[in-house]
């Protein structure tokens, strides 16, 4: 898992952007679509954005106090690192060719 | 045909793995059933947050446990059930993420599946009841449930808290411990007397529907009561009741309320088989009371035993699978997980 950059304005609301750098693009790809399912439980406090750069997973989180931003931010990380312990655990036998993408089933 | 089922709606987290074989699918094979189950200690209940974090510890060791049993590769699996709802959030996402992950890492289709209709199919395929009235009574769910025109109809129901939440909280006030289950201890308890008082306590059918918040406060005054616990004044006298009494009394009160919806139902329905599932239906003195009952309408009573009764990742496998070959699955941004997710949402493809 890569540094984390954390911008917080003195007061509200709180940002939160993490980088999290996987192995390979697919994988980072496989993560997106795995984290990017379940919604916030209170999108009106928190937000949450995935992107994929490459085989960098890109997360923003903006919420109105730190309290629900780490909550928010605990849980994601949570699911991260399972997400993660699943690829390690059982991965695919053969490893993807450079110009194979991830589909959906 | 393989599935693998998993299931992590509550305490249990389990995984399951199931053939169906021969030219319609006929023939059905148990492959593999492991399961663990985050057991607090006693007087607490389990916190969601607490029981997510015992469900990510054990989901890698129980899938690689149910593939090793079944002797099993990822090629041979056709599809991953996991359980959409309803249930607890956190929990149900921790099994949500690893069946996803699966999904894509290995290239196989995902069925998203109802807890409900799970302890129904797996009920239906282990008893062989063709059309029962479904008792559906566990920790998070009392429901009277029949079968038409491809939906699981709910008939009746618990107003406020289940049957077996009822009987988890007072096993709570008491101090009974909680494994292998509260539900389990109690029944012990239950029948450790050879002549247990019968405690009055509130009697809540409505129609259909059944009342349980009622009893529980009336069995939590009894408990703290000086007939239970004693009077202070006079030391030497022993209480009135003990805990046998109290739950011999609570478990005589809510079945027989359980047994009068089902009654009900098959009346209503000109049903005679009644199918009991879900975790509840593991305690023998429901069976025995629903088989009385049964067998005085010329009926019969279907019940499993607690590999299957108990939430087990084979149930999600099962229903997921009798999906799965009528054609659905579940695209990756539709696998959302869902705390609410009613038993007659589910559009049953598979039954006439």
């Amino acid at each position: 898992m890569g540094p984390a950059t954390a911008a917080t304005a003195g007061g509200t609301p709180s940002q939160l952007r993490l980088r999290l750098p996987f192995p390979t693009p697919a994988l980072a790809r496989v993560a997106q679509q795995v984290l990017d399912v379940d919604h916030e439980l209170k999108p009106s406090e928190t937000k949450r954005t995935i992107t994929v750069d490459g085989g960098c997973l890109h997360v923003a989180f903006q919420s109105i106090t730190d309290r629900t931003l780490r909550a928010s931010v605990g849980a994601f990380l949570d699911a991260v690192l399972l997400c993660m312990n699943v690829m390690e655990a059982f991965p695919a036998t053969s490893d993807p060719t450079p110009s194979a993408t991830i589909s959906t089933a | 045909m393989i599935a693998i089922g998993l299931e992590g709606s509550a305490n249990k987290i389990g995984v399951g793995i199931m053939a169906h074989e021969g030219p319609d699918g006929a023939d059905v094979r148990v492959l593999a059933n492991v399961r663990r189950t985050y057991i607090t200690p006693p007087g607490q209940g389990f916190l969601p947050k607490d029981t997510a974090r015992h469900h990510r510890e054990q989901v890698i060791p129980l899938i690689a446990e149910a593939m090793a049993v079944a002797k099993l590769s990822w090629r041979d699996i056709d599809c991953i059930c996991f359980t959409k709802g309803p249930g607890m959030g956190a929990p149900l996402m921790a099994v949500a993420v690893a069946a996803r992950t699966l999904s894509l890492i290995h290239q196989i289709p995902l069925v998203a599946v109802n807890h409900c209709v799970g302890h129904i199919e797996m009920g239906r395929q282990i008893t062989g009841a063709q059309n029962p009235v479904v008792l559906y009574v566990s920790g998070g769910n009392t429901q009277v449930i029949a079968y038409e025109q491809q939906r699981y109809r709910i008939f009746g129901e618990t107003i406020d808290i289940a049957v077996g939440n009822c009987l988890d909280r007072f096993a709570r006030i008491i101090g009974v411990s909680n494994d292998p289950s509260p539900g389990y201890n109690i029944e012990q308890l239950a029948k450790s007397k050879p002549d247990p008082v019968l405690v009055d306590l509130p009697y809540t059918v409505k129609g259909m529907d059944i009342s349980c918040s009622g009893v529980l406060s009336a069995v939590q005054e009894i408990a703290a009561s000086p007939r239970f616990k004693g009077d202070k004044r006079k030391p030497h006298v022993k209480p009135e009741l003990d805990a046998a009494d109290l739950c011999f009394s609570l478990q005589e009160t809510l079945f027989s309320m359980l047994v009068e919806i089902s009654e009900r139902a098959m009346a209503h329905i000109g049903a005679n088989e009644v199918l009991i599932v879900g975790g509840v239906g593991c305690n023998k003195r429901l069976q025995d009371m629903m088989a009385a009952m049964s067998l005085q309408r010329g009926g019969k009573v279907f019940a499993t035993d607690e590999r299957f009764c108990i939430d087990n990742g084979l149930m999600i496998a099962q229903a997921g699978m009798l999906a799965f070959r009528e054609g659905i699955q579940t695209q990756i941004p539709d696998t959302w997980i869902t705390q609410r997710y009613r038993t007659d949402a589910v559009h049953v493809l598979w039954r006439n």
